[in-house]
């Protein structure tokens, strides 16, 4: 393969790895909630699956048995590692990939939003990448690989401008300081500058125009690299005001796809 | 309205398991009152599996309360920036039901 698509792809399965383990290890801690004295038990949960053959219903049953669900864990964690450390292949990713979609069914479609769409995305990029090169076109496997990843992250910043600038509460810079008082960090002290309408709009604006210019990452490698490294600052705060840890991986791991694709069209 | 609160700590960027269980609580009850919108009647909405995890939410909570016999609880549905009146904004009212139960 072409070096820079090498590095790139590279860059992607550590920084997916890396994203993984994080969101395993607190998986791991989050085992009570789904056993039969929390909250997504089981015997609960299954009403969810009502529509399903019975075999589909057979297998969560036995999936979510407590030592299961622990054993499935820790195969994933260790997956998370091999695919840092060696990188991925087809029986690797395709176990991420299946369990990840096991996990979202547990947690009834979504645990932490759209971090875990983002890990789907990427785990799909993945997946494309590995059965290319599993019969034999590497080369092709990974290039659309990080293309779908690219497209999806880039997308993902567009619309969520976009949802922005058609919203009244946003473009007047309203939204911002409510939801920062609805934050789990929340509520906003009194004396909050957000709570100045100035601010609050400038700050608005910002985020708007920047989603809004997703697109203009595919005009330049430098513009994307630009563009990735105001993105990382953004997802840090977003953790910082909001406690979305999983997003800044999440998003992270789909930069060298964006860089790579920016250079690629240049 | 179910709004979880935190501490702020910067080891949270690498392993934040209760703040993210805190969201996804938060997400189910609004995922009940999505549900409670398509929901033809009282009967149905308590066999909503998002009611019935609520519930199970509400008696985690309530549990650690001492010498509590019985509880009820009330889905409210908040306006942006608007304080809630849990009469006018309520959007259900649980059976009240008896705490002794809620460890399964």
């Amino acid at each position: 393969m072409p070096a820079f698509l090498d590095l790139a792809a590279r860059c992607v399965e550590v920084l997916c790895g890396s994203s993984l383990i994080i969101q395993t290890v607190e998986f791991l801690r989050l085992r009570e909630p789904l056993s039969p004295r929390g909250v997504w038990t089981y015997a609960v949960g299954r009403g969810d699956l009502a529509h399903a053959s019975r075999a589909t219903q057979r297998l969560f049953e036995v999936i979510s048995r407590d030592k299961v669900w622990l054993a499935h864990l820790l195969f994933r964690l260790f997956a998370s590692m091999a695919l840092v450390i060696y990188g991925a292949s087809l029986p690797l990713i395709a176990f991420l990939f299946v369990g990840s979609v096991v996990i979202l069914i547990r947690w009834r479609g979504a645990f932490n939003g759209g971090s875990d769409f983002m890990t789907m995305v990427v785990l799909t990029g993945l997946l494309i990448a590995t059965t290319f090169s599993w019969f034999g076109d590497q080369e092709f496997g990974w290039r659309a690989g990080l293309i779908y990843i690219a497209i999806h992250s880039a997308s993902s910043y567009f619309i969520s401008g976009g949802v922005k600038l058609l919203n009244n509460d946003w473009r007047s810079g309203r939204a911002l300081p409510l939801f920062l008082d609805g934050a789990v960090y929340g509520p906003l002290a009194a004396t909050s500058i957000y709570w100045r309408k100035p601010v609050a709009i400038v700050c608005s604006w910002s985020f708007i125009l920047w989603e809004c210019l997703a697109p203009i990452i595919f005009l330049d490698v430098t513009i994307a690299l630009f563009y990735c490294a105001v993105a990382a600052i953004f997802h840090v705060l977003v953790f910082w005001h909001f406690g979305l840890n999983r997003f800044v991986f999440a998003w992270l791991s789909t930069f060298p796809a964006l860089i790579y694709v920016a250079d690629q069209l240049n | 309205m179910f709004m979880p609160r935190a501490t702020r700590k910067l080891a949270h960027l690498l392993h934040n398991p209760q703040v993210n269980l805190a969201l996804t609580e938060q997400t189910l009850v609004e995922l009940l009152a999505n549900d409670l919108a398509s929901c033809e009647d009282d009967a149905a909405a308590l066999r909503l599996v998002s009611y019935q995890m609520v519930d199970r939410l509400v008696r985690l909570k309530v549990g650690a309360v001492s010498g509590l016999t019985a509880y009820q609880f009330r889905i409210c549905l908040e306006r942006p920036g608007a304080h809630i009146d849990p009469e006018a904004d309520m959007i259900l009212l649980s059976p009240a039901l008896p705490a002794t139960e809620w460890e399964r």
